[in-house]
């Protein structure tokens, strides 16, 4: 499919909610011409929170970069401080590049408004839903509170990413965790790590070592220090330790687990400056007294497209262990 | 703690898709075509996505390689063919993974010398498994299986082994059952992996979820309500540098008797009590079984045989399979083949499927069609309707993957007209993601043990039983009916529809 984009857009200030609607309409009419190559794509409803300018940058570049693919209706929800409702509706088609192919085109309205309005997000939403569709609430700043909690109702799953957070977030998407269903990115992108984990004490002579670990590096990319304390809060709860407290200083991260007999894990999280990391991840290692399990993620990586385009299932293929991780990680910092 | 009471691995719950066993894989025939455009980039594309094991390696086997440039064809083949581009960092990852072992296929001495290779770097890198990938020519085959075998390579290997091959397996019904008895004579049959890369396409895989996870479909899937099925494999490309191939195979060996048999089995089979290998595949046999066996006077009324001429197609002029290079002088190979294939079962008694594959017709297209019958009695009299055409649902296996069902509708305004409309599906749009090739799916199979999209010794046996009538008269009978290039195909092939008003869909 050409990358050309073809657009048709509105722009409105001071607008109703019912204008906005009637717009989008508008703007469908022409696709639904029997004679024309190019078709409305329509998988889900994407809700995205309110963010600050530079996460508001990324989610931006997230969509554009995901073109055709990106869902069928986007509502992106941003805040501004006058008493007015502002929009911009914005229909994307790519051009058919050969004979018998149809372009595919998708929709994202963008509603600006102020915080009184903005409690009441989900009512402003809710006429613009395509029905019979899930509807995922993405949240770019998961430690930012959610300006209408009714949002959660409207969702049947909340996206967010929480790979560059220094682990404040992680204590909130534990509470979440509670009341909706989080697909986190950065638990996706660990996936390699638990299939490698895995594989590494898949021999009966790696795993006797499991009861003798003492240890446990990670060794992670950039800011991904959240990354780490995931990875490290999920051995820590399937090897079955009883995590303890956790200082966080510069970047660094030191810890301790405790053994089913009683015998301590040493935590150690530590920047690696000029990695590559996997997820933000770059080695893990076991060690006992005697020995080590090195992890390297060889040449591993993470696209985003397909990432999001699993996080958007209803049972996304990483789903698995994601609050057992969470957990951990939430009394490691709790006892910190 | 001793190994003998090691504790279960904890970490594999979390794992939906595990990672292979540690592997070397081995090609032979590491410098063909195959290699540099289907296994070295799908190796690689495997290797980013996190999903080959560590430690993993690649050996090649080749006559004039050395592993500089062996490593070298591998790079320009990432750069020219892989489906994500090429990224450095990743190639630093690939590239002291790819080793070479020079030598002859019909030299003993090659086998002795990769046997002691793998033994001697098993215990150094703990490698525990050893894929051997034939991307040769088919009457290599039985050669190396024999010869890995010889060396202690081959059934109760320790590590184990596997071997993968790819059609065609034999070129008729007898070669067939040679070369299956000298496979298995080598290896277990749970240990080879018969390729058709069909299987490994996502629509074909998503047959049988449509099939077996839509309530609604199952009740409609017979002859009651089915009036025919149609599969199409056409292509617009002629048979290129393969003349020498092709002239001794035809398009009845080359897609009938393999790619669209297993559509038939796809389509028709019943539901398998379990997803797995040889539950799928005991089911797609039985199927195999129930299609008609033509008699020799039976083949010219079921079968039509079709040789394209010159033509234009894409805007381009062609010229005659006769004119191509490395074609015998008065060739009667077929180019294309259409067959009414008739399933003798409860499910589908008097439901012909009809197949068709051709070169030269005018575009690049394979999908399942399923014809339902018409409605009994229209309703609305006196409204000058005229003839509603049926429900079909089409499977569209490429270019564009995806599903769609036609269904008939009123057009909006004051009389009672009517117009088929689609529903339609596309991989594309109501998934996000990226499908992966399918030899990066069938190669991560083979890795993991996983036969399902594989065909077993017995289904292949079973399909060239069908296409064997054909081949014996194809040798006494007429020759084929010449075609012109982007046309439809020969007209006689609309002679095997021309019942109850039907006819072939428009490639």
């Amino acid at each position: 499919m050409s990358a050309v984009p073809e657009r048709s857009r509105w722009r409105g200030e001071g607008v109703h909610i019912d204008e906005v609607v009637a717009e989008l309409a508008r703007l469908h009419h022409p696709l639904q011409d029997g004679g024309r190559r190019q078709a409305v794509a329509r998988t889900l409803n994407l809700f995205v929170a309110p963010a600050s300018s530079e996460a508001g940058k990324t989610v931006g570049d997230a969509l554009a970069g995901l073109g055709a693919h990106s869902p069928s209706r986007t509502l992106v929800l941003r805040r501004h401080g006058s008493d007015r409702l502002d929009a911009e509706a914005v229909i994307e088609c790519e051009l058919p590049d050969a004979a018998g192919r149809v372009g595919v085109c998708h929709d994202r309205v963008t509603l600006t408004a102020d915080d009184s309005r903005l409690e009441h997000a989900a009512s402003l939403l809710a006429p613009l839903l395509l029905s019979d569709l899930p509807t995922v609430l993405w949240l770019p700043e998961p430690d930012s509170p959610i300006p209408d909690p009714r949002l959660l109702d409207r969702a049947q799953q909340v996206l967010v990413d929480s790979t560059a957070d220094d682990g404040a977030a992680l204590r909130r998407l534990q509470e979440l965790t509670k009341s909706a269903r989080v697909h986190d990115l950065a638990w996706g992108r660990l996936e390699f790590w638990r299939a490698a984990t895995a594989a590494a004490f898949e021999s009966p002579e790696q795993r006797a070592m499991l009861p003798r670990i003492a240890g446990l590096d990670v060794r992670y990319e950039g800011e991904a220090l959240s990354a780490g304390l995931l990875l490290a809060g999920w051995v820590v709860a399937r090897a079955g330790w009883r995590p303890e407290g956790i200082e966080r200083d510069h970047g660094r991260a030191h810890g301790k687990a405790v053994r089913t007999d009683g015998s301590p894990v040493a935590l150690s999280l530590e920047r690696e400056p000029d990695a590559r990391g996997c997820g933000g991840i770059e080695k893990l290692t076991f060690r006992t007294d005697s020995d080590e399990v090195k992890i390297r993620r060889g040449a591993a990586t993470s696209r985003l497209r397909d990432l999001f385009a699993e996080a958007l299932q209803p049972t996304p293929s990483f789903a698995r262990g994601y609050p057992e991780a969470l957990g951990a990680v939430a009394a490691m910092l709790r006892d910190s | 703690m001793s190994v003998g009471t090691a504790p279960a691995n904890p970490f594999t719950q979390d794992v939906k898709q595990p990672l292979p066993d540690p592997t070397t894989l081995v090609i032979f025939g590491a410098g063909g075509d195959l290699a540099s455009r289907k296994l070295i980039p799908a190796v690689y594309n495997l290797l980013l996505a996190g999903l080959l094991p560590d430690p993993m390696r690649v050996i090649g086997v080749a006559r004039r390689h050395d592993v500089h440039s062996f490593r070298k064809t591998a790079r320009e083949a990432i750069e020219a063919h892989s489906r994500t581009g090429f990224d450095e960092d990743a190639w630093k990852a690939l590239e002291p993974r790819l080793e070479i072992v020079q030598g002859d296929f019909g030299n003993p001495e090659l086998f002795k010398t990769l046997g002691e290779r793998l033994e001697r770097d098993d215990a150094r890198l703990g490698i525990t498994q050893h894929v051997f990938y034939l991307a040769v020519a088919p009457r290599f085959f039985a050669q190396i299986a024999k010869a890995l075998a010889a060396v202690g390579l081959g059934s109760g290997a320790d590590p184990p082994t596997r071997l993968m091959i790819e059609k065609p397996f034999g070129h008729d019904l007898e070669s067939a059952l040679r070369l299956n008895a000298e496979v298995a004579s080598a290896f277990d049959e749970s240990q080879v992996f018969r390729l058709d890369h069909y299987l490994g396409k996502e629509t074909v895989q998503n047959l049988q979820v449509l099939r077996f996870a839509n309530g609604i479909l199952e009740p409609i899937w017979n002859r009651r309500y089915v009036d025919h099925v149609q599969i199409t494999v056409a292509e617009d490309l002629g048979i290129g540098h393969r003349g020498a191939y092709y002239d001794s195979a035809g398009a009845l060996r080359d897609v009938i008797q393999n790619h669209v048999m297993q559509l038939v089995a796809l389509v028709g089979m019943e539901a398998p009590v379990r997803f797995d290998a040889d539950t799928i595949r005991d089911e797609k046999v039985k199927l195999l079984h129930s299609v008609r066996r033509y008699k020799p006077e039976e083949v010219p009324d079921f079968v039509v045989r079709g040789q394209y001429g010159g033509g234009w197609v894409g805007g381009e002029e062609v010229r005659a399979y006769l004119d191509e290079e490395d074609v015998a002088d008065g060739s009667r190979t077929e180019t294309y083949v259409a067959m009414r294939v008739e399933v003798d079962n409860w499910r589908w008694a008097g439901t012909p499927f009809y197949v068709r594959t051709g070169k030269r017709l005018p575009r690049r297209m394979t999908e399942i069609a399923v014809q339902f019958r018409p409605v009994p009695h229209l309703p609305f009299a006196g409204s000058d309707i005229g003839d509603v055409e049926p429900n079909e649902m089409v499977l569209s296996v490429q270019p564009d993957e995806g599903a769609s069902l036609r269904l008939v509708a009123k057009v909006p305004g004051q009389t009672m007209s009517v117009r088929p409309v689609q529903m339609e599906f596309k991989y594309g749009t109501s998934f996000l993601g990226d499908s992966p090739e399918a030899y990066e799916r069938l190669l991560h199979d083979a890795l993991r043990g996983d036969a399902t999209l594989f065909t077993r010794a017995d289904e292949v046996e079973a399909e060239w039983r069908i296409v064997q009538p054909v081949l014996d008269v194809r040798q006494s009978g007429p020759g084929p009916s010449v075609y012109e290039a982007g046309s439809q195909g020969p007209p006689e092939a609309d002679e095997l529809l021309a019942v109850r008003g039907r006819s072939w869909r428009q490639v």
